[in-house]
């Protein structure tokens, strides 16, 4: 069974460096065509990989725009689900634990079993993601590379989505004791 | 090589002949025969697939195919109420590979006394329950052939309680078809009269709705009225407003449709009231965006559309991926008619949350739309588009189900 991965941005970055860091995952991402008759669809359907990614695949992109950010320009040359806070939802700016819990409810919701946050695209590399996605194995449910996040749909099963009321940083610093007492593990 | 395959959702397809067509590709792929939709014996919304009048050798149902060719695990439910038995043992569901009701992989049989059997291709899988006339039943399957030959299951329950199932089985295809109706194996019966509603299908992806779907009634709410955009540009009959090119069931394609060959224009339309059925402390277990869809032309590189949902006027709002526009004939949920009807955008808690679930409150004000988000010189276009709510009434409501049915559920008293 190939993995089944979803790829998130959170575009609290600053105009400049949200435009940025999609710019940094365009290039790596590969459209696979499939001819009308396809299991899947009468006529042309396509799907995503990503470039350099050896291990048998397909990803699905997510973009969140917290409350109050004007969407980069290039916001819909990634084609990805997205949400887009607004009226209601102003404290969603900044760190706020709620883009980690969207991305990863929502993109498991849609089929994916492991879901990359990238939250430091210029750090981010496939050859760096392959290493981090091969540490994902037993009990270990969730990763922390230099560039962001990593999260599998058994976390969300067995340990819940991250605590909301402290930013992103302390919400994972508590989902870590909790996957513990899980009896989890996270590198 | 790599594999190719469909990402499934955690809920894949409802469906509960809301559209109130009988025709196929449209609510559901194919008719076997003419079945009809009843509007007098219902178990929740409009309508409901019924049975009756059948011929002597000659299968009467539908055929649906919410995805193709996959292994599992899948859950499927159908609720049943029987007002005549056939004459003898009759296959009533299957899951096949193939588009057609001929040696399938899965089927449930009731016979003349009610007795509801499951079989695989290989034979009866031991266990058996009894059903009665005039009550609606929750029939729910599991299909798993991720394992190997020899370890796949095979199980049914009605009403939450299993009474046939097997994980020693070796089917011999992945499923792709589930078939509702009556003599689906050129039975030679002629007597009988039942019906099908509420039919919703489940993958194991995901943290919700991983499993069976359990009791839900099913419900549609259309536009109504203008909401936050109506930006694209109405054809064929011009209703006067962008909302009422797309708020008629069945659908009327070509008749009257919004379109838009501009980047990044948007249609949002406010829902109809929800229902007094739906009780303002239901559970809302899935909300199902649905649309009906072609191009102008499929000439060049075609245009692309994304799906939008929100809350609340001027809320927080969530968009699907692209969906491929790829072909100039009428679709529901992929354009060209093909068979694959899956649901494109599902949600089970409201826009950009993790955990708040939907409240009937929050479908009152709830809108959904789309936004142009590729674009040659053809037009994308809906012709209709609608929420379908799959919502659970909470214990003790006037519509839940009854309560020996919830016993099992329960180790201590029901407070």
């Amino acid at each position: 069974m190939a993995l089944q991965l979803a790829l998130g941005l959170v575009h609290n970055q600053g105009v400049g460096a949200n435009r940025r860091q999609i710019n940094d995952i365009l290039p790596l991402v590969v459209i696979h065509y499939e001819p009308p008759g396809s299991d899947f669809d009468t006529h042309v359907w396509y799907w995503y990989s990503l470039a350099g990614l050896l291990t048998d695949h397909e990803v699905k992109f997510y973009q969140a725009v917290p409350f109050g950010i004007a969407e980069p320009d290039n916001l819909y040359l990634l084609d990805s689900y997205k949400v887009l806070y607004a009226q209601g939802d102003e404290d969603k700016v900044g760190n706020h634990a709620r883009f980690l819990n969207w991305l990863i409810k929502r993109a498991t919701d849609n089929g994916a079993g492991t879901v990359i946050y990238v939250r430091n695209s210029a750090a981010f590399s496939v050859a760096s993601l392959a290493a981090f996605l091969a540490l994902l194995v037993g009990n270990v449910v969730f990763a922390e590379p230099p560039w962001g996040k990593l999260a599998t749909v058994r976390l969300l099963r067995e340990v819940g989505p991250l605590v909301e009321n402290v930013d992103l940083d302390l919400a994972v610093d508590d989902l870590k004791i909790r996957i513990t007492a899980a009896g989890l593990l996270f590198v | 090589m790599w594999l190719i395959f469909l990402i499934l959702m955690a809920r894949i397809w409802d469906c509960g002949f809301e559209l109130q067509s009988a025709t196929g590709d449209i609510e559901y792929h194919a008719n076997i025969s003419t079945p009809v939709l009843s509007s007098t014996t219902v178990r929740s919304g409009a309508r409901s697939l019924e049975i009756v009048s059948l011929a002597s050798g000659l299968a009467n149902g539908v055929r649906n195919n919410p995805f193709s060719a996959a292994t599992g695990p899948f859950f499927y439910r159908q609720y049943l109420n029987i007002a005549t038995m056939p004459g003898a043992e009759n296959r009533i569901i299957y899951l096949n590979d193939s588009d057609n009701q001929t040696t399938p992989m899965v089927w449930l049989t009731l016979d003349n006394g009610g007795v509801l059997r499951l079989y695989d291709q290989d034979a009866q899988i031991t266990g058996t329950t009894t059903l009665s006339t005039g009550v609606w039943y929750r029939v729910e399957i599991e299909y798993d052939r991720s394992g190997v030959a020899g370890a796949h299951v095979v199980r049914a329950r009605v009403d939450g309680t299993e009474f046939a199932g097997s994980a020693t089985r070796d089917i011999s295809a992945n499923v792709s078809f589930w078939g509702l109706g009556g003599n689906l194996n050129g039975e030679a019966n002629t007597t009988g009269n039942w019906f099908f509603d509420d039919l919703a299908v489940n993958s194991s992806a995901g943290s919700l709705e991983n499993t069976y779907p359990g009791e839900g009634e099913e419900i549609h709410l259309y536009p109504n009225a203008a909401g936050d955009n109506a930006q694209w540009t109405r054809g064929g009959t011009n209703s006067g407003a962008n909302w009422s090119q797309v708020e008629e069931f069945p659908p009327n394609d070509a008749t009257d449709y919004n379109e838009s060959a501009t980047l990044n224009q948007i249609d949002d339309h406010n829902l109809d009231a929800t229902p007094a059925a739906l009780a303002s402390d239901d559970t809302i277990n899935a909300v199902m965006v649905g649309m009906r869809i072609a191009l102008s032309a499929n000439t060049g590189a075609d245009p692309n559309a994304v799906l939008r949902i929100k809350a609340s006027a001027s809320g927080t709002v969530e968009e699907t991926a692209n969906l491929a526009g790829n072909s100039a004939t009428w679709g529901t949920h992929r354009m060209g008619g093909g068979s694959l009807m899956d649901y494109r955008l599902v949600l089970y808690d409201l826009p950009g949350a993790s955990t708040t679930a939907w409240t009937k409150a929050d479908l009152d004000v709830a809108q959904i739309g789309y936004r142009e988000s590729n674009t040659d010189t053809d037009f994308y276009r809906f012709s209709a588009i609608w929420l379908l709510v799959d919502h659970k009434p909470a214990v003790g409501g006037a519509a839940a189900e009854p309560q020996s049915v919830m016993q099992p559920f329960f180790a201590g008293p029901i407070l």
